[in-house]
């Protein structure tokens, strides 16, 4: 279990992380999320050891993290361009701990399961950039870490690649591997996360189970498409808000009863209904509804 | 020592030696070396063939052995030209100069196309000889007495300042003195810039926020520090070698007191080069992780580098007054010591205390600009800023 106890990190009289807890269950992938500058870099670095927390408490399975069973994805790539893509993996493995013929079986390994083992030799400038991001995950996880860290790992790719990577992310975790995960991407947290936690300038404002989160914020939303006109259901219960949405609309509304309202109103009312799905908030929504109105003055 | 940090030096030493610009660099400098010490081979198989020459003479005496013993190598004709004749063979190009000593023996008219110095002295050294030679003669003189008259004073120079060596000795030692100091300063001057280049290098592809996540940014400054030494030390060496053997064999570098390329300066110059080094190295790394791009590296690091330049100048002035009180005093300054010190050890009689002295304080300040030179790097390098100079006022400030 990875376990983060208050942590605060201040340089000087900025405060970038401040009092953020969270819990990380052994082979599951935690999500971190945040607005650009909400401290999920300098999270990341603290668990990495690169930066001491001001006050708080930084535990794996009960001790500090040891430096080789971490591993670490940044969210700017890094690698050299103008080095054999073998070389400097093998040679970075090395310095998590690994010796150096097992790091090359596993480096193998990794290549032949994203099925690109003509690239071994190969300058990573000679790379796309599908193909970098892949050799840049295999960098991160080739000395088997305990712990991951994946900071953005998705973005600028296409979505072949994005799939390849996550069916990659998810066998890390059959395998045991606890991950942790930023992503500006909301579906791809929902999809791999169970637990989130999203900071806003350094403060948790949400955190825990992700279905939990969901059930609290009670409200929840109507993906409706029908000849109705909109006008018609604001006089109805419980409607909160109406958003057109391409050939449908999104509603927000109060409760569940809110939304069974609505459904018999429109059928008894004779009008055509294609679609109405009813849902949960999704964490784009909660996201924007707690990061998006602290932005307002 | 661990293995983590073992791994990084032989990554770094290992990527250098085998870059295009290692190799590149190792061979330009191993041919402009021996191109400088064979300069006058060189300049000779340009000047194509040697001269063809002729003499015109009336001297009963035959001139052209006592010319070939003067060292002539080419085959001199004895001819029977006019003036007019002797210029038009050289202007035909049948001879490339013509020697005319017809109107009075002892003096020559040289027609050549072009002046002919060399050849102009040894003809009147021949002639001189040739004269004497008849001189001697008539006047029935004693030719023993005349070659004790000959003979010069033996004069024999001592220096006390100079540890007994003579002016001659002084100036062989100092020009070679020269030829290092050289070598020091640019060896410093470039292994340090590689240094800044190579942390920028890992600092703009983002391979140091990997780095650092595994071993600490102090582990890391020092294994680039090293790797680097080693490869400087390497190619030092080498052309050190190659300078050596190329000079011996060549006439030019006679003066140069290569003979006193013992032991003895091989290991001052190795170790004040080291010395200078690992100053001027720790100095540049901090300097250099407070960059994000290798572009913005020289005007961080410029200080520095003014720093190096200013000891080779001063060691420059300093090679014709090495037991100047200024020169003493310098020497101790750990800027300037690796050259100075190196330049007063091999010129002059330096107390070992003294030199003792230079070492240690060296020893102290680099320990002072690690200590200095690791906080600095520890802020530094996860710093991408546009303005490394505010990232220095924060690191200062321990904000960082």
């Amino acid at each position: 279990m990875l376990e983060l106890k208050n942590i605060t990190k201040q340089f000087g009289e900025f405060t970038a992380v401040d009092e953020l807890s969270f819990q990380v269950p052994e082979g599951q992938i935690f999500g971190l999320l945040g607005a650009n500058g909400a401290g999920k870099t300098t999270t990341f670095r603290m668990l990495l050891g690169i930066l001491q927390p001001t006050t708080g408490s930084i535990t794996w399975k009960g001790k500090a993290i040891p430096l080789s069973k971490i591993g670490y994805l940044p969210e700017e790539r890094g690698l050299y361009p103008k080095i054999r893509v073998d070389e400097q993996l093998i040679f970075l493995a090395e310095l998590r701990g690994m010796r150096r013929k097992d790091a090359k079986k596993s480096l193998v390994d990794w290549l032949d399961y994203f099925q690109i083992p003509q690239y071994e030799k190969m300058r990573v400038e000679q790379l796309s950039k599908g193909n970098q991001q892949k050799i840049q995950l295999i960098s991160a996880v080739l000395h088997k870490p305990d712990l991951l860290i994946l900071d953005e790992p998705f973005s600028g790719l296409d979505p072949v690649n994005v799939e390849q990577l996550k069916k990659a992310v998810r066998k890390l975790t059959t395998d045991g591997t606890t991950i942790v995960f930023s992503s500006h991407r909301m579906d791809h947290v929902e999809e791999l996360c169970e637990h989130v936690a999203i900071l806003n300038h350094g403060k948790p404002v949400v955190a825990g189970y992700l279905p939990d989160i969901k059930a609290g914020y009670g409200k929840t939303r109507v993906l409706l498409a029908t000849d109705a006109p909109p006008l018609l259901w604001d006089a109805l219960p419980g409607i909160l808000q109406v958003e057109t949405e391409g050939t449908g609309y999104t509603l927000q509304v109060e409760s569940k009863e809110a939304a069974d309202g609505l459904l018999r109103h429109l059928i008894t009312e004779g009008f055509h209904v294609e679609r109405f799905v009813w849902d949960q908030l999704s964490l784009q929504d909660i996201f924007i509804e707690e990061v998006g109105k602290r932005y307002e003055p | 020592m661990n293995r983590k940090f073992i791994t990084l030096y032989r990554f770094s030493l290992l990527q250098k030696l085998r870059s295009k610009s290692f190799l590149i660099s190792t061979v330009l400098l191993v041919v402009f070396l021996v191109g400088l010490t064979n300069i006058e081979r060189i300049i000779d198989w340009f000047s194509g063939d040697d001269p063809k020459i002729a003499v015109v003479s009336s001297l009963d005496a035959d001139i052209i052995p006592v010319l070939k013993e003067s060292g002539i190598k080419t085959d001199v004709d004895k001819k029977d030209f006019t003036l007019k004749e002797a210029r038009d063979v050289v202007k035909k190009g049948t001879y490339d100069a013509v020697a005319l000593m017809t109107d009075d023996p002892y003096a020559v008219t040289l027609i050549s196309e072009s002046p002919e110095q060399q050849l102009q002295m040894q003809l009147s050294a021949a002639l001189k000889q040739v004269r004497d030679q008849r001189i001697i003669a008539e006047a029935e003189i004693d030719p023993t007495l005349l070659a004790s008259i000959a003979e010069p004073v033996a004069m024999k120079q001592e220096l006390t300042s100079t540890g007994g060596k003579s002016e001659e000795e002084l100036f062989a030692a100092s020009s070679l003195v020269y030829i290092l100091l050289f070598l020091m300063y640019f060896t410093i001057a470039i292994y340090g810039g590689m240094i800044v280049s190579e942390i920028a290098n890992e600092k703009s592809s983002r391979v140091m926020e990997l780095l650092i996540s595994a071993v600490s940014p102090i582990q890391h400054m020092l294994a680039k520090i090293l790797s680097i030494a080693t490869v400087s030390m390497i190619q030092l060496s080498l052309l050190i070698l190659v300078g050596y053997y190329s000079g011996k064999q060549s006439s030019l570098f006679d003066r140069l007191a290569l003979d006193s390329l013992g032991i003895r300066t091989i290991s001052y110059l190795f170790l004040f080069f080291l010395l200078g080094y690992f100053l001027y190295a720790t100095l540049l790394a901090a300097l250099g992780s407070l960059v994000s791009r290798v572009e913005d590296a020289q005007q961080v690091t410029l200080p520095v580098i003014m720093l190096i330049v200013i000891a080779f100048t001063i060691s420059m002035f300093s090679l014709n007054a090495p037991t100047n009180q200024a020169v003493v005093v310098l020497s101790f300054i750990p800027f300037f010591t690796p050259m100075l010190m190196f330049l007063r050890v091999m010129l002059t009689d330096v107390p070992i205390w003294q030199v003792a002295l230079s070492i240690g304080l060296m020893g102290i300040s680099i320990a002072l600009a690690l200590f200095v030179g690791t906080k600095f790097y520890r802020g530094g390098v996860l710093f991408y800023g546009s303005n490394p100079l505010k990232q220095l006022r924060r690191i200062l400030s321990g904000r960082q």
